[in-house]
């Protein structure tokens, strides 16, 4: 069967190229919170930035063709499953290096002045504090039992609904909720010092 | 339990103002990283894919397979229990039950045939067999009087009587 055309236009064209531009914008939207997401929870950039990407490519690979308003959910599903992969990869990685006599030097442990560099420079009294704010949030977020911190930063960060929420994260809404409360609860108790 | 409620509002918005502030700072690195990350991920969607079964029947299908070594088996067990059953001696074709019904209800329909049973003459059954034994070349055990229950016998059983009168 010959693909629908109207005059010049090849409209299966037209429509994966509008599509091509809506998954464009969504990722476009999400990324930098996903990143800080992934980040979060494997506490490495690098690992951070392979986890967002693989997600980027799944979600584009298999479900590209889903309704947009799907899309979200999805992605952070999938983002979530690829987080939870390399934990344990990191954890079967690490048994395997406590065997050895000694631990090889890592590029990755030096830091990169480039990774370093911000998009924009605030005042340094202000930089400071919120450095101080996000190293402790950082630490108590790694505190937080798997499943709170994905509720918190789902809810908070990226700001989805408990309905979507529950989707992305494969629960009942009643579960988002009580994570959420319980998640709060404890960042409340570890960061209360640093909010009046 | 009390709670603040405006204190916990307060403190997830604090909360959310950190983060928002903490993804401006990601860095050149990261967003170049992410940047190409997205470009590669359009490619994946744009590129013309092999046609393919739709995801849900593929996985219908591969549930559906799962059930088929236990299908097998199944049919294999049920034939053979069939092969293995105990039969009837050869040599005694089983009734077809449905004929016979058929058959049994026309012999219920067929009032003539009630009436011939019920009179209890059984003269027609004498001749019957009688007219057996002439196809199978034994002697006939009846005589002349025999021929005329024969006539009398195919007029019908109501004339058979009037015949031997």
């Amino acid at each position: 069967m010959p693909a629908a055309s109207h005059g010049d236009v090849d409209l299966s064209e037209l429509s994966s190229n509008t599509r091509g531009r809506a998954l464009s914008q969504f990722l476009a939207a999400v990324e930098v919170r996903a990143f800080k997401i992934a980040q979060a929870a494997l506490r490495h950039e690098d690992d951070a930035l392979d986890a967002v990407q693989d997600a980027m490519l799944q979600l584009a690979r298999a479900y590209s063709d889903r309704p947009a308003e799907e899309w979200r959910p999805l992605f952070y599903r999938i983002l979530e499953n690829r987080i939870r992969d390399m934990q344990r990869r990191r954890t079967v990685r690490n048994r395997v290096m406590s065997w050895l006599p000694f631990r090889p030097h890592s590029e990755d442990d030096e830091p990169d002045p480039i990774a370093e560099a911000a998009s924009d420079d605030p005042p340094p009294v202000r930089r400071l504090e919120v450095d101080e704010a996000m190293v402790a949030l950082e630490k108590a977020l790694g505190t937080l039992p798997r499943r709170q911190r994905q509720a918190f930063l789902l809810r908070t960060l990226e700001g989805l609904d408990v309905a979507q929420t529950a989707k992305a994260m494969g629960c009942s809404e009643g579960s988002v909720k009580t994570h959420y409360f319980r998640a709060l609860q404890t960042l409340r108790a570890q960061l209360g010092e640093h909010y009046t | 339990m009390s709670r603040d409620l405006s204190g916990d509002a307060d403190f997830e918005r604090q909360l959310r103002d950190l983060l928002e502030e903490s993804m401006q700072r990601v860095g050149g690195r990261a967003r170049s990283r992410l940047n190409q990350a997205r470009h590669a991920a359009i490619a994946e969607a744009q590129r013309p894919r092999p046609w393919r079964l739709p995801q849900r029947l593929v996985a219908r299908a591969g549930r559906r397979l799962l059930w088929m070594p236990a299908a097998g088996a199944m049919a294999a067990a049920v034939l053979v229990a069939l092969v293995l059953w105990p039969h009837a001696p050869q040599g005694y074709p089983a009734a077809d039950a449905s004929h016979t019904t058929v058959e049994d209800l026309d012999l219920l329909a067929d009032r003539e045939g009630m009436d011939l049973m019920e009179s209890g003459d059984g003269q027609f059954y004498e001749w019957a067999m009688a007219q057996a034994d002439d196809k199978s070349g034994q002697p006939a055990g009846a005589g002349a009087t025999d021929q005329g229950k024969t006539r009398g016998g195919q007029n019908g059983g109501g004339d058979s009587d009037q015949n031997s009168g």
